[in-house]
């Protein structure tokens, strides 16, 4: 198991989808690799966030800022 | 579907009547895609947020 392994099996570890042994490695791995067990705090703080925002909680100048991202976003991912 | 609608995997595999593996790849696709576009929103200081 090394980081890039990891970053490829986060989202069947977070699913719960891995047989025990590969958990285990995946788990091994995380409290040995400081990187790897920040990289995975950061995926659920992620994960959870997206779940917390609704249209109602976004000011309009956020709004905005917001959809000037996206069209910028547009430009430079094409 | 999963992380903004908060929907289950079983609901999405039934909405798009997709396997459960599928879904997973589909999923760590998504979330790659939105981490990807973090990074590049936040730079590099947004590494350790």
């Amino acid at each position: 198991m090394n980081c890039i392994d990891l970053v490829e099996l986060i989202t069947e570890y977070l699913e719960g989808a891995m047989p025990p042994a590969a958990r285990d490695h995946v788990d091994e791995h995380l409290a040995e690799c400081e990187g790897c067990a920040a990289y995975l705090e950061r995926c659920r703080i992620t994960i959870r966030l997206t779940g917390n925002l609704t249209d109602e909680q976004i000011p309009p100048e956020a709004r905005e800022a917001l959809l000037g991202v996206f069209r910028h976003w547009r430009t430079t991912t094409a | 579907m999963r992380d903004v609608l908060g929907w289950s995997s079983a609901e999405v595999c039934n909405a798009l009547e997709i396997s459960e593996t599928n879904q997973r790849v589909l999923l760590h696709r998504a979330r790659a895609k939105v981490r990807r576009a973090l990074e590049s929103y936040l730079g590099p200081e947004g590494e350790d947020a």
